[in-house]
């Protein structure tokens, strides 16, 4: 009897890691075309058109072209290392996403340290930016991953504090309670209490997803592509790929810690009683969409920052905001809010 | 039992992995293989129960001060970090705690059943906590003691070393 519950929990997992992996792939594939499309109108294009009706089976045939190009190593790379780099940064990315409910009663693994091991994968994934970069043997490469780890972890600090304010206020590491405790506070979504964290974190989210304007590590106009410059075939395929993912688990992660989830606040049920009938992973989706068009419209409208300013703006401005985020909360916390 | 040959396990893996730290010439790799035990380390908190100490072990061991390290690495060039291969004395002093702890933890290992942690009361005395360290959890004692008798005897001979320098 024992075996056959372990063997159902097992095909449970087994199910659940293959739909969230095919319906979170699909969508990286499908927001590659959708970035091309939306960028394309924002500055009087077309975008793709050809390959397929509106071309929509453009990421096919990129994938195809991506699997069917030589895999080339360069002479002076360090091969190993440079063969497991992007495996890193596409494994860790979407490790992630099996710590993240997608609806109340689907998560692959609703653990109790959900939060912290989201930042313990982002930590590692580094490496394999890093080591990319090192192993490729090119100095443009070691300077992007050199900028990436520097960026990477300058950033992790304010996004910590955010999330540990966040954290203070579910009172749990659990992204399930964080959504629960939103419902039932008096203000429906921890934007209101935290709008600070959530700036904050927001532009964090950028930074950490190497998105314009903070994608120093793979500027064009220094770096030729940073530390991707020696990669070709789908090897350079996994780092856009992890690249999408991580845009969609950021984005997961701003609609579960600060816009309640699947959830709608009481308060806009009240003014708007229809939006009670939406069904809870269409409220999801939705949000998740928007910072979707959010990562691609500031790639589209914003400029590349410098990297002192990027350096500065961290530890002078988004530190110092985030502790205070953080005080604000203990202070409301104490006040029974 | 079943937990007690996880830990013999995990321990093989650390010592691999230390012979394989001595062995590797280039610095990089030895780098990468010290990375390796930090994550091995994560993985035996969290099979410990301690998954809070695990989540932290990685953001804070692995991921921030590794990756500074690092760093130092990649802006030296690689000529200033050559050192001549260990002797075999050499090698005998740098294995010795290494093997004296492996030896004393197989020893608790195979004289106690670990049992996984269990939350105990919040309001028991200091004796009692006494009483549940030293006899039902005598391997956290002895990883606390190694832990902080290494570095003394390090510090102890480094000092020592440099007196008869002067």
């Amino acid at each position: 009897m024992e075996l056959n519950n372990l063997l159902f929990e097992i095909i449970l997992i087994l199910i659940k890691v293959a739909v969230v992996l095919g319906l979170v792939l699909l969508h990286a594939a499908y927001t590659v075309y959708a970035e091309r499309k939306i960028i394309g109108r924002m500055q009087a294009r077309l975008g793709p058109s050809e390959v397929g009706p509106f071309g929509l089976l453009q990421p096919i045939a990129d994938l195809l072209k991506l699997l069917t190009k030589e895999d080339i190593v360069p002479l002076e790379a360090e091969r190993l290392i440079f063969l497991i780099a992007p495996l890193i940064v596409l494994t860790f990315a979407i490790v992630n996403l099996s710590i993240i409910p997608f609806y109340p009663s689907f998560v692959v693994a609703d653990v109790n340290i959900g939060v912290l091991l989201i930042l313990a994968c982002a930590s590692i994934a580094v490496y394999g930016i890093i080591l990319g970069g090192w192993s490729s043997g090119s100095k443009y490469s070691l300077l992007g991953g050199l900028r990436s780890a520097a960026q990477v972890l300058s950033y992790e600090i304010p996004l910590s504090m955010c999330l540990a304010a966040v954290i203070l206020s579910a009172e749990s590491f659990k992204l399930s309670d964080i959504v629960n405790h939103q419902v039932q506070s008096s203000f429906g979504m921890n934007i209101i209490p935290q709008i600070l964290g959530f700036i904050v974190f927001l532009i964090c989210a950028f930074a950490e997803t190497n998105r314009a304007p903070f994608d120093l590590p793979e500027a064009e106009s220094e770096l030729v592509a940073g530390y991707i410059t020696e990669y070709s075939g789908f090897r350079m395929g996994m780092f856009f790929l992890a690249e999408y993912t991580s845009m969609y688990v950021m984005s997961l992660l701003i609609v579960h810690c600060y816009l309640g989830g699947w959830t709608l606040p009481n308060w806009l049920l009240t003014i708007i009683p229809p939006l009670k009938y939406l069904p809870t992973p269409i409220i999801l989706l939705f949000k998740v969409y928007f910072f979707i068009f959010l990562f691609i419209w500031v790639r589209a409208t914003y400029p590349r920052y410098r990297f002192d300013q990027l350096m500065n703006m961290c530890w002078k401005i988004f530190i110092p905001i985030s502790l205070l985020n953080f005080l604000i909360v203990a202070f409301l916390k104490w006040g029974g809010f | 039992m079943t937990r007690s040959l996880f830990m013999l396990s995990f321990l093989s893996i650390f010592l691999i992995l230390f012979l394989l730290l001595l062995r590797e010439k280039r610095v990089v790799y030895q780098f990468l293989i010290y990375l390796m035990m930090m994550i091995l380390l994560g993985v035996v908190y969290l099979f410990l129960n301690a998954e809070f100490l695990m989540a932290f072990q990685i953001i804070v061991y692995a991921g921030a001060i590794l990756i500074m390290f690092l760093f130092f690495l990649y802006l030296y060039p690689e000529e200033s970090f050559k050192v001549d291969t260990l002797s075999i004395r050499q090698l005998l002093k740098v294995m010795l705690p290494s093997c004296v702890f492996s030896l004393v933890l197989i020893l608790v290992l195979l004289l106690y059943d670990v049992k996984p942690y269990k939350e105990q009361a919040s309001d028991f005395s200091i004796k009692e906590l006494a009483d549940l360290l030293y006899n039902k959890y005598p391997l956290a004692i002895f990883l606390l003691a190694f832990i902080l008798t290494y570095p003394m005897i390090a510090i102890y001979l480094l000092v020592k070393g440099s007196e008869s320098n002067d």
